[in-house]
Formats: structure tokens, C-alpha cells, sequence
């Protein structure tokens, strides 16, 4: 008896194996000829991200020989465990996002990323940035780093028609400051909103750039490099803190800062739950996606009576870098080359807000809020680093406890003293 | 030769899975145990520091000893909200009354749902501003107990304890309810006869010859406490609670190894957890083992 299913069986698999062969034959020149970009970053979302993709394909379109394999990871993920894992397990990526500071010399000394001083210099790519870039971006005088933008970790946004309904006007000193908040206080607003769930950065850098304000720029970058003769309970630190603490007590911010996280505290101002937010430049990126109709405004940290650079301004150039062990260089640095061509930083700035390294780019946007960024970072005498990329982990998220205590109403003593404890083992 | 055969056999097919332990389980235990006694970042070069990681877990690292009493005090809530509220259920529902067997399968339907999506629903049932618990109680006028469940250093053990109770329950509600189904039913029928009451039934009768359960459930509720990570890396927003209030031993092992980069010493921190759990575990059986019941 003849097993005619065997027969049918047989001969469909025969016409897949052909299928697939026709296919891969297609293909082959495709795949033999295709390079794969893997290009690591944490953008996730937001305006950046739309502007991403379009940048993207626009590039694969002009590069039909290229394509990019992005691995996006949330900031914190990224920044912690995400980008040193790809490196761990043998499959780093070509081309990748890094905050510049300490976390491009942590690549530098660890050997992942690749000199671009020669590259830079062909056809003068390197005169399209602003010279203020280059600083985060450069280790022992070599570049790693191609500027990508500013970003201002920490300034204070605010409801400009709540402003505008009780006549305030933006405050200059700390005091002004103060007398604002309890203004609104009476008034019955929120007056801050604040998120600052899990490791806390973002109090944490406000407080950093506080702890620069009332003790000089130069002592807060010994502090958290942990300088001998430093300690997180000099009289200056807790001064700084007690700013805060401050705050904290008269009721300033909304219930419950350490439980709810940035985006929610985002989103509370946005939705005109508190009047004022203290967060990064990036704010301007997620309003014209999330609160278009918002009218709101910003103003730096004001001064404070102390050591610092009252003018200073907390931030940092990001940008991205090309793995050591890339074998598609070429191909990077022509992608590299595209993102930060002048006309793709146009398109950015616009869809964004955001400020780009790029000269020739800042006339580009179309958010007024840009101005303000803009009027920032040139007003700025002096930049300070963010603890948690200006400085080793572990040092930054001991400050950053020491700061979500005392959003906690912990004394800011018995809090700097904890974070003390904490680093111990690393003096 | 066949009896040669017949011999080695067994041992054959154990084989497989003793290689899959020994290669995945086994050598990267003792690798670590290794690691333990480096500084190494988890790249770059191993520098040897012999005893000083250990030294350091348990002496100055406060935050490690904090860790490990946050997991002593999970442990003792989840004995009540997931073993003693899986037995009460189990026996409540024991009945064969209409509706009881789907109302098991209700308390079990939470384990089926994945740890990240109850640590993110819970989250937002104990948001201070919009979550469930606070607006109960500002419903009924309590108000003033609405607080920062997750926030706050003196309820947020508790708060994952509840949580950790509704999801696995209905696990313990499993385990005891076929405890009682083995219980022969004439046992319960004498001492009603008896006139015992359905309180001195369960305390005098189904409880002690639930013993054998009970041992495991406990068994597996230490085991589970230093497990659990993936309830607490939500709920606290992965940085552990309001500096380190929920922090436990998992999470700390997790930043020391891969956040800050001290695999050496993240190392030594579950060297240390492991012989903990191994030794009291161990313990725990061997005396256990001694006293049974037989019915």
C-alpha cells in the first residue's frame, strides 16, 4: 500500500525549499552587501523620538547600503546597567548615546570608544559645532565625542497665566524666590511640583546645583570627587540642603515627592495641578507634544548668598560616540556626519525645542521657550556637572538619598551625615 | 551485560539535566564565590582583596544590614497575608457549596498575571494623589490616614507584604485546599458528632494534619522572600524606596553588581544570602522532619 500523504508532503516541502532559496537568492547581494549599524541610545520618547525616526530613514534612504538597528533603553536603565551590559556580553554597539563628563572618560579609560580627532578634521566637520561643546566631550585632549546638545538639567518652570493672574514677576534672589512660593501658597496653589521616585536625580540635581551655589564651583567638583578634606556634613553642604529643607517645611511641594516619579510630576504641572516644576531643558520637548496650549515660562535658579557662580547654570553637552571595536567606523561616522548635519539639527531644534551643538541652528526653532534656554546657557558664567554624570554612581545616588531625606523632612545634618556613612569605603 | 546495562541506565538519564545544572547552576555559583573575593567592576582587571568584601557586608554596609532586616520583616508579613490568608481561604472554601470552587479560581487568577504589571497596578492603588486606598478613605472621611503608602518608610514593607498577599494566596489557598481534600471526612464527622465546634474542628483536627503543608508553605515563603525582586524593583521605582526604606538584599545585590559596578562585591553579597537561606532552610527541614503525624 503506497502512503500517497508522504507523496504530497514531499513535494511541498520541495516547493518551500525552492520558495526559500529564490528568496535568499534575492536577497543575497542585499544581505551580502547590507551594513548593520547597531545604534544604542535612550531615547524612548517624546518629540526627540519623531524627529529620530524621520532623521533615521531618512538617512537608510540616502544610504540604501546602511541600515540602523536601534536598541533604545530608558535613561535610567541605560545610563546604570544598559549600555555596560551590551559591552559585557561581547555586542557593543557601533554607534551609541553618552552623556558627556565622567561617563565618556569612564569609555575612554575602559577602552570602548574611539578617538575622532582625525575624522573631526576632515572637510572641517569639527568648526560646525560651537566651541563650548567640546569640553564634556574631550578626554586627556583627544575627542571621543561628537556634540550632540545641551542639555540644562535643572531650571524652574512656571504657569506664566497663574503668574501673570497674582502680577509675580520672575524671582533674582533666593528670598524672592521664597516669598513667591508663599504667595501661592496662600493662594491655595501647589506651588512645586516635584517627582522624584526611585533613584532621585531629579532633586538631586537641583540640590547639587544649590550645594555649587553656596559653595563655589570648585569645592562642589571636590566634593563629589571625593577630595580629601571633603565631607558631605561640611557647614556649605548643609546650608545647601537646608535651602530645601526649608521649603519642605513650609509646604512648598506637593504630598508625596518621593513616590511619584519626574513624568507624573510633568504631567501635574501640565495639567495645572502646581504652577511651578523644576526640571531639565527637556521639558520644552515634552510640552509641545503633551500641553501645547500650556503658557509657561522658566527662569534659573536664583541667587543665593553664597561662594558660587550665582550666574552658574547645571548641565552638560551630550552627544554620541563610536565603539573602539566598531567594524563599520565608516559607516558610523557618515551616520554621525547626517545627524548632526546642519540641516537635520535644523529640523531637530524645530520639532524639539531642544539646543543643538550645531551652528547655524538657532534661528531654527520655532518654541519661544528656546530663546529662554538659549539666553541661559550664553548668561551662564560657569556650567555645573549633574552628581550622576559628572561623577561615579555611586557617590551621586549617596548624595541623591541624602537629598530624597530631606524631601522627607529628614534633618539635613543627620541626612549628609548618612550619605557620609554611605561612601565611606570609597575614600 | 544487560545487568550492566540495567545498572548505568538510571544514571544515564539523569545525565542530561545534571549537565544543564552543573554548566548552569553549579560553575556559576563557584564563579562567583570566586569573584567574591576581587574588586572588579565586572570588566577590566580583577584586583584580589581576599576577606575585605565580606568584611565590608558585615561590618559598615548599613545599607546591606537594612536590606536584610527589610527581607526578615517581608517574610514575616507574607507568613500572614499569603500562608495564614491561603489556609483561612482554603478552609472557608473547602465546603462544597455552590459558587466555591469558581471563587477559588478567583483567588488564584492573580498568579497568572506577570510580577511587573501587579507591582504597576498596585502602584497606582497606593498613589498618594489619584490611588484607590486614598480616595476610599477620603470617601469616608478619613482623610487624615491617607498618607504616601510607598513613600513612606513605616508603611512601605507593608505595602508590598498586601501586595505580595493578593498575589500569592491564592497558591497557599491551593496548596492547603488539597491538604484538606486528603483529610479523611470522617475524622471532621466524629468530632462534630462530638460536639465539637467548626473553630475546635479546624484548630484540633484539620490544622495539625495540615502540618506537613504547613512546613513547606513556610519553607517556601523564606525561600520567597529572597527571591522577590521583581515587586519591590516596581513598586519602589527601582531605586529601592525613599533612600533605601524598601530596599531588599535582591535589589541591593542587583545596584552593588550592576548599577555602581562592584560585581566582586555584589558577589559576596549573594554569597552571604545564599548560605543564609541554605543553612537556615536546611535547619529548618531537619527539625522539622523530626516530629510527624500520621493518620
Amino acid at each position: 500500500m503506497t502512503y500517497e500523504g508522504g507523496t504530497i508532503v514531499r513535494t511541498i516541502g520541495q516547493m518551500l525549499f525552492i520558495t526559500c532559496l529564490l528568496i535568499l537568492l534575492a536577497a543575497g547581494p542585499t544581505l551580502a552587501d547590507a551594513v548593520v549599524l547597531d545604534f544604542a541610545h535612550a531615547t524612548t520618547g517624546g518629540a526627540w523620538r519623531e524627529a529620530l525616526t524621520e532623521i533615521i530613514r531618512e538617512f537608510e534612504e540616502s544610504h540604501p547600503d546602511i541600515t540602523i538597528r536601534e536598541n533604545a533603553m530608558k535613561d535610567e536603565i541605560y545610563e546604570t546597567v544598559g549600555l555596560v551590559s551590551l559591552f559585557h556580553a561581547g555586542t557593543p554597539p557601533d554607534v551609541y548615546f553618552q552623556w558627556g563628563g565622567w561617563l565618556v572618560e569612564r569609555d575612554v579609560s575602559e577602552g570602548w570608544a574611539a578617538k575622532l580627532d582625525e575624522e573631526l578634521a576632515r572637510d572641517s566637520w569639527k568648526d560646525s559645532f560651537s566651541s563650548a561643546a567640546w569640553d564634556d566631550a574631550t578626554v586627556g585632549g583627544e575627542i571621543y565625542m561628537v556634540p550632540h546638545g545641551m542639555d540644562i538639567t535643572n531650571l524652574v518652570w512656571y504657569n506664566a497665566d497663574i503668574f501673570a493672574r497674582y502680577d509675580l514677576q520672575e524671582p533674582e534672589t533666593w528670598e524672592e524666590f521664597m516669598d513667591l512660593c508663599q504667595t501661592l501658597k496662600d493662594a491655595g496653589y501647589t506651588p512645586i511640583a516635584a517627582g522624584n521616585k526611585g533613584v532621585g536625580w531629579p532633586m538631586g540635581n537641583w540640590a547639587g546645583h544649590l550645594v555649587s551655589r553656596v559653595i563655589g564651583e570648585s569645592a562642589y567638583d571636590d566634593l563629589l570627587k571625593l577630595e580629601e578634606g571633603t565631607s558631605f556634613s561640611d557647614p556649605g553642604v548643609v546650608e545647601a540642603l537646608g535651602l530645601l529643607a526649608d521649603m519642605v517645611d513650609r509646604g512648598f511641594f506637593n504630598i508625596g515627592v518621593n513616590v511619584i516619579d519626574a513624568s507624573e510630576a510633568r504631567m501635574s504641572f501640565f495639567m495645572e495641578q502646581a504652577v511651578m516644576h523644576p526640571i531639565g531643558s527637556w521639558l520644552v520637548s515634552s510640552a509641545r507634544r503633551d500641553a501645547p496650549e500650556l503658557n509657561y515660562a522658566g527662569f534659573d535658579t536664583p541667587a543665593i548668598d553664597g561662594q558660587g557662580d550665582q550666574s552658574s547654570m547645571i548641565g552638560l553637552t551630550v552627544g554620541y560616540m563610536i565603539a573602539a571595536d566598531s567594524p563599520h567606523f565608516d559607516e558610523a561616522a557618515k551616520f554621525l556626519r547626517h545627524l548632526t548635519s546642519v540641516e537635520m539639527q535644523r529640523y531637530r531644534v524645530e520639532h524639539t525645542g531642544e539646543i543643538s551643538a550645531v551652528r547655524g541652528t538657532g534661528d531654527a526653532a520655532v518654541d519661544p521657550r528656546f530663546e529662554l534656554l538659549v539666553d541661559i546657557t550664553e548668561a551662564a558664567g560657569t556650567t555645573v556637572a549633574p552628581p550622576d554624570t559628572g561623577y561615579e554612581l555611586e557617590v551621586a545616588y549617596a548624595f541623591y538619598d541624602a537629598a530624597a531625606k530631606v524631601m522627607d523632612g529628614i534633618d539635613p545634618a543627620q541626612a549628609l551625615q548618612e550619605a557620609d556613612e554611605a561612601i565611606a569605603h570609597l575614600r | 551485560m544487560q545487568r550492566g546495562i540495567d545498572r548505568y541506565t538510571p544514571y544515564l538519564f539523569v545525565l542530561p539535566a545534571l549537565v544543564i545544572f552543573v554548566l548552569f547552576v553549579l560553575y556559576p555559583a563557584l564563579d562567583n564565590f570566586r569573584y567574591s573575593f576581587f574588586d572588579w567592576r565586572g570588566f577590566g582587571p580583577m584586583e584580589w582583596v581576599g576577606w575585605a568584601n565580606y568584611e565590608r557586608a558585615l561590618g559598615s554596609d548599613g545599607i546591606f544590614h537594612l536590606a536584610f532586616r527589610n527581607n526578615i520583616l517581608y517574610f514575616l508579613g507574607t507568613i500572614g497575608s499569603e500562608v495564614a490568608f491561603g489556609l483561612m481561604i482554603a478552609f472557608l472554601l473547602s465546603k462544597p457549596l455552590p459558587l466555591f470552587s469558581g471563587l477559588r479560581v478567583l483567588f488564584f487568577t492573580p498568579m497568572v498575571l506577570s510580577m511587573t504589571i501587579i507591582g504597576i497596578l498596585w502602584s497606582y492603588i497606593y498613589h498618594p494623589q489619584i490611588g484607590l486606598i486614598n480616595s476610599l478613605l477620603a470617601a469616608v472621611g478619613q482623610q487624615d490616614a491617607a498618607r504616601a503608602w510607598l513613600g513612606d518608610p513605616q508603611t512601605i514593607i507593608a505595602a508590598v507584604v498586601i501586595t505580595s498577599g493578593w498575589t500569592y494566596g491564592g497558591f497557599f489557598m491551593l496548596l492547603f485546599y488539597a491538604g484538606i481534600k486528603r483529610i479523611p471526612a470522617a475524622l471532621a464527622e466524629a468530632a462534630r458528632l462530638d460536639g465539637a465546634s467548626e473553630w475546635k474542628i479546624f484548630t484540633l483536627v484539620t490544622f495539625p494534619l495540615l502540618r506537613p503543608i504547613l512546613v513547606i508553605a513556610l519553607l517556601l515563603c523564606w525561600t520567597g522572600s529572597f527571591k522577590a525582586f521583581n515587586l519591590f524593583w516596581v513598586m519602589t521605582g527601582e531605586g529601592g524606596g525613599p533612600y533605601h526604606s524598601g530596599e531588599i538584599v535582591a535589589t541591593w545585590i542587583m545596584k552593588q553588581a550592576f548599577q555602581f559596578s562592584r560585581m566582586g562585591y555584589g558577589a559576596a553579597l549573594a554569597v552571604i544570602m545564599t548560605i543564609v537561606v541554605v543553612v537556615s532552610s536546611t535547619a529548618y527541614l531537619l527539625y522539622s522532619n523530626r516530629q510527624r503525624l500520621e493518620y
